[in-house]
């Protein structure tokens, strides 16, 4: 008899299927863009992982240069400890 | 010539040098035989996180065209220069022109803001002349106040 499968826990975060920059048809993520930055950052300062946010691999990595450029202007916080 | 992207962080306090520096750097790339193809001036922010225990800062961008000796150059000038706090350098491979989401964003939010200052500062140079003129005279307080409030009403119709 096989052992019955471990049933996996429900994904806590709503996943998205679409990339929203290709939606967007951009040619290059912009560290500037703030608002567009911000959706794909956690409260804690995270980049949100492409799986989740469905972004395209081409993409995710423009996106991941992007936050990180962001972060070092102190345009987006690097975490959530900052003594601000 | 390359095309290269810069971010300034300029301390608050000496933002008031900060169109002389410009103008500076702009001297240095036209003298190099390149180009600013980009200027924008992102004002006073408020910073993620305390960069050298300041919690606000001036954001600069620039977009120039120039040769390798004149990036040099002014590379040097930025890290030798106290007021910059931070610079971040980026090779673009075109000229941007086109405003900014910053810029964009600067100019819906805090043009109202400062509007408001250049006001409240023209408010006080008109109390100030007034009392200048009225010390001869001996008007009082209350009704100088009243005139610069009336002031205030007129400009913001």
């Amino acid at each position: 008899m096989a052992k019955p499968q471990r049933r996996r826990r429900p994904a806590q975060r709503i996943i998205s299927r679409n990339c929203k920059f290709t939606a967007a048809g951009i040619e290059r993520v912009d560290y500037k863009d703030l608002d567009m930055l911000k959706q794909f950052i956690t409260e804690t300062g995270k980049i949100i992982p492409s799986r989740i946010t469905g972004t395209k691999a081409k993409y995710q990595r423009q996106l991941s240069t992007a936050v990180k450029r962001a972060r070092y202007l102190a345009l987006v916080p690097y975490c959530d400890q900052h003594d601000i | 010539m390359r095309h290269y992207e810069i971010v300034l962080l300029v301390h608050p306090d000496q933002s008031e040098q900060l169109p002389a520096m410009i103008e500076r750097y702009a001297g240095m790339v036209t003298k190099g035989g390149g180009n600013v193809h980009r200027s924008e001036d992102w004002g006073r922010r408020q910073l993620a996180y305390t960069i050298e225990r300041l919690h606000k800062a001036h954001y600069y961008l620039l977009n120039i065209e120039c040769d390798q000796e004149t990036i040099d150059e002014m590379v040097d000038a930025f890290r030798f220069n106290d007021a910059i706090l931070r610079h971040l350098l980026l090779n673009v491979d075109k000229a941007f022109t086109e405003d900014s989401p910053l810029k964009k964003e600067d100019d819906d939010s805090s043009k109202k803001a400062s509007q408001d200052d250049v006001k409240a500062v023209k408010d006080k140079e008109d109390a100030a002349k007034k009392d200048a003129e009225d010390s001869d005279g001996d008007f009082d307080s209350e009704n100088q106040d009243d005139e610069s409030d009336d002031e205030t009403d007129e400009e913001e119709s």
